[in-house]
């Protein structure tokens, strides 16, 4: 538990207090499948051996079930290193927050027994997690999320790639991001999910410094992936600067509505419930 | 077209330079900040560099601006022309009113002091309290004080006795208000009186507002002098000069006091008369001459001093033909008689007329008499340098002095009557008259010059305590009084005086000079004869005298004022300009605009 960092305990409680608001079954479409058969072999437990078949053909086979849910999910988080700022102290970095709400909607996945997996990236994917329905499986998704640290530069396109071999039948991509990254690129690889039949959610993390330009002297601001400044006074660009980030943001929805894809806006200071809401609304 | 009231503060617009500085000045380093959304920033300053350029500049010009609005506001910046909303920049406005005598005169059936009063009331209505202002008036006072204080001085101003050199007294307003630093107008209010601008002064900047008006008629008494005093108990002739606008004869009445109307004659203006009175009676006399009454009344009347006296008894040794014959004359007109009263040539009880030794060995001698008598006039050595008298009120011409003894005096007591060679020749100690030479043309040429017998007869007058009154004192002119003067009783009331201090006669009228409880001498104080002449001098003529001068009249003095004062403040509309500047400047630098 130690080792989870408490986001587990943080994360049930954010589920708990999300489901409680919610009206369905977290259970629904629970069943168990035939998956296929497979020879005998000794150690197998008994009970597994298709007897029928063994009276048909006379060989041992044992039965293997696959523990079907009613959605593949792939959780893609983004841990690049513009993903480790917060405009505030007070205030969770985006990659904490990105960790802690891909932790809520993979135990409410898990839950309701949908398979869920995780992939995270940086300049380059950093690790995939492969989707499972096993209730143990939202502490590997804990462990590896609380493990998470901001890398280096940001390269979706290859961690979206991962995606699609990962998810070899419809599912579902919740892509989640601060989104500082080539949004065409970006857009061509979520486009192709959803042309492979998945069901894209974007969730744009966002600080709400990023949002809005602070006031404050004249400041020189540095890309902490690239390394790049700009000088300015923060006053005086306030106006077009957030002229610019709604600019982005339509840009995102907009480009998102057009391919089918969901994008949500989160903005840090927003609370987990109303997040967690957002991203799930229908 | 423009002009300032204070061009020095233009140096301000030096601090122009401060916003420019400031602008293109690289500021300090700035502190650095991690921030992931640099493609938004990037975008951001890519998408408006033209807008905040200009932003930038209008910034710099607002405060450019604000700089430049606020030195021409401190400068007084002022248009030539007027302005909407009235006023000008502050100014240094001295105000001349010429009350001297002449504008007493009657016109249009008001003293031209009058009109000149009002002119001078509108000029201080559009000084503003902003402006330094000063009013001078004949006396050469300049009163300084706000525009209301100086208006409400008008309103007791009469005019005054004194003549106002107008030329002296603008020279001086000018160097008054242009020390002040600030645009210096000066504006004159004056009848224009001919007599009064008796010198070519520069006038740059003066406004001249004359009187329009030809001067009224005028006849007036520029001479009343009681001749030959004291006069005898047979009594004396008057000499009269009457000045007048023209040469019709004037009807002038002499009245002696105690004896009422004593002599009634029609006097010829330009030229003088001539006129015997009868006795008064023995003692000092006052004589008042009037001629009828005409537009100026201050001419029209004139007094003057008279002394009655016996003739005074003189002792002199007869033998001197040049002398004998000279006493002879006196005697003979009733001057002097045969007696005691006075010695020639001796130290007698009472007056003494001393003349130096033939014998240079008895002038020791002659030195320890007069000190035993109490005269503290010594004779020095004898001198045998040629040189003549100087031109005085007892000598006029110059008398050849052959030979004569140095005169020692005492620092103060002794009147010195008449010098030659520059240093004293004849003085007078109390009674006793000292003469450094003797009368024989052997030691000088007075005895054969027509000047002798006029002289020995004041000389005698002198020396008997019996003088006729003073020459005629002008009002306003200082004048030495007798040394053993210790006060002055006038029209006004009794002034004590400073021995050896000059007097300045405040009042016109008969003056008696106290030594002591002693009356000593009387004397008339007059007005200066220059103001009977009201002739007035016309634009061209004043113009020519006061080079530089805007001459204009009464009515147009506060237009030609506002115009001199520069025209409309132009203060106003930069200090809205100026606040403009800073609203501009506030909401450029807003959160919105920005602040470098």
């Amino acid at each position: 538990m130690a080792r989870l960092g408490g986001l587990d305990v943080t994360t049930a409680g954010i589920v708990e207090g999300f489901l409680a608001g919610q009206h369905r079954s977290p259970r629904r479409g629970f069943s168990v499948e035939f998956a296929e058969h497979r020879a005998y072999q000794p150690g197998d437990e008994p009970r597994y051996i298709d007897w029928k078949l063994l009276a048909r053909t006379d060989r041992l086979h044992v039965k293997q079930y696959e523990e079907e849910t009613n959605l593949r999910a792939m959780l893609v988080v983004d841990a690049s290193a513009s993903m480790g700022w917060r405009g505030a102290p007070e205030r969770l970095t985006k990659l904490d927050y990105a960790a802690r709400l891909a932790a809520a909607l993979g135990l409410l996945l898990l839950r309701q027994r949908d398979a869920t997996g995780l992939v995270t990236f940086d300049d380059t994917v950093r690790s995939i997690t492969p989707a499972r329905a096993a209730g143990r499986h939202f502490a590997l998704l804990a462990e590896r999320l609380a493990a998470l640290q901001p890398g280096k530069g940001t390269a979706a396109a290859p961690a979206l790639t991962q995606v699609v071999a990962a998810l070899r039948r419809r599912g579902m991509v919740v892509f989640i991001s601060d989104l500082l990254l080539d949004r065409a690129l970006t857009m061509k690889a979520l486009r192709f999910l959803r042309h492979r039949g998945h069901e894209v959610l974007v969730l744009h993390i966002a600080d709400p410094g990023e949002l809005e330009l602070a006031p404050g002297e004249e400041t020189r601001f540095r890309d902490p992936e690239s390394g790049r400044t700009v000088t300015l006074a923060p006053a005086e660009w306030a106006t077009e600067y957030r002229r610019t980030v709604d600019g982005v943001v339509r840009a995102w929805g907009t480009a998102c509505r057009a391919a089918g894809i969901r994008y949500v806006l989160v903005p840090t200071d927003l609370p987990f419930g109303t997040a967690l809401g957002r991203a799930l609304a229908s | 077209m423009i002009g300032f009231a204070t061009p020095w503060l233009l140096a301000g617009l030096a601090l122009v330079a401060v916003p420019i500085v400031l602008h293109l000045v690289p500021r300090r380093d700035p502190p650095e900040r991690a921030f992931p959304a640099m493609q938004y920033l990037e975008d951001a300053t890519r998408r408006a560099p033209h807008r905040l350029h200009l932003r930038h500049l209008l910034l710099l010009a607002s405060r450019v601006l604000l700089v430049v609005a606020l030195v021409l506001a401190a400068a007084g910046l002022t248009w030539r022309g007027p302005v909407p909303w009235g006023g000008h920049a502050p100014i240094a406005l001295a105000v001349i009113v010429d009350n001297s005598a002449s504008s007493a005169a009657v016109q249009d059936g008001a003293p031209v002091l009058t009109v000149l009063r009002d002119a001078a009331r509108e000029v201080l209505g559009a000084a503003t309290p902003a402006d330094r202002t000063w009013l001078m008036l004949a006396d050469g006072v300049a009163r300084a004080g706000t525009p209301a204080m100086l208006a409400a001085q008008l309103d007791s101003l009469a005019p005054r006795p004194e003549r106002l050199a107008l030329g002296s007294a603008i020279a001086r307003a000018r160097d008054l208000a242009t020390a002040s630093g600030r645009r210096a107008v000066v504006v004159v209010l004056t009848d224009a009186q001919q007599s009064a601008i008796d010198d070519t002064r520069e006038a740059d900047g003066v406004i001249v507002a004359r009187v329009a008006a030809p001067a009224p008629r005028n006849a007036g008494i520029i001479t009343l002098a009681p001749l030959d005093q004291p006069w005898s108990s047979s009594g004396g002739r008057v000499a009269t000069d009457i000045v007048a606008s023209d040469t019709q004869a004037v009807p002038l009445q002499l009245t002696l006091a105690g004896r009422g109307v004593v002599r009634e004659a029609l006097a010829r203006p330009g030229s003088a008369a001539l006129l015997s009175l009868p006795a008064p009676v023995a003692g000092w006399q006052v004589l008042h001459a009037e001629l009828a009454a005409d537009e100026f009344r201050l001419d029209d009347r004139r007094e003057a001093a008279v002394r009655v006296a016996p003739p005074p008894g003189v002792a002199w040794t007869p033998g001197t033909r040049w002398l004998d014959a000279a006493f002879a004359v006196l005697v003979a007109e009733g001057r002097v008689r045969t007696g005691q009263e006075v010695a020639f040539d001796a130290i007698g009880r009472a007056g003494s007329i001393v003349l130096p030794p033939e014998d240079a060995a008895r002038v020791g001698a002659l030195n320890r008499a007069l000190l035993s008598r109490g005269v503290a006039v010594q004779f020095g050595p004898r001198l045998a340098t040629p040189v003549v008298t100087d031109s005085g009120a007892l000598l006029p011409g110059e008398i050849a002095v052959t030979m004569r003894h140095a005169l020692q005096l005492p620092p103060e007591g002794v009147e010195v009557l008449a010098t030659a060679g520059g240093q004293p020749w004849i003085v007078r100690d109390g009674t006793t008259v000292i003469v450094a030479s003797r009368v024989e043309p052997e030691w000088t040429a007075l005895p054969v010059s027509a000047a002798f017998v006029p002289l020995l007869d004041v000389l005698v007058r002198r020396a008997s305590g019996t003088a006729g009154a003073l020459p005629d004192a002008v009002i306003g002119t200082p004048m030495t009084l007798p040394p053993l003067a210790t006060a002055v009783v006038g029209p006004t009331g009794r002034v004590g005086l400073e021995r050896g201090a000059p007097w300045v006669p405040r009042a016109i009228g008969v003056h008696w000079v106290l030594a002591g409880t002693d009356t000593i001498a009387g004397l008339a104080v007059t007005l200066d004869p220059r103001e009977s002449d009201l002739a007035r001098a016309d634009a061209r003529t004043l113009a020519t005298r006061l080079p530089g001068a805007e001459v204009v009249t009464t009515a147009e003095a506060v237009a030609a004022m506002r115009s001199a004062a520069g025209g409309g403040d132009l203060r106003p509309l930069l200090l809205a300009l100026a606040a403009l500047c800073l609203l501009l400047e506030a909401w450029l630098a807003a959160p919105r605009g920005g602040v470098r």
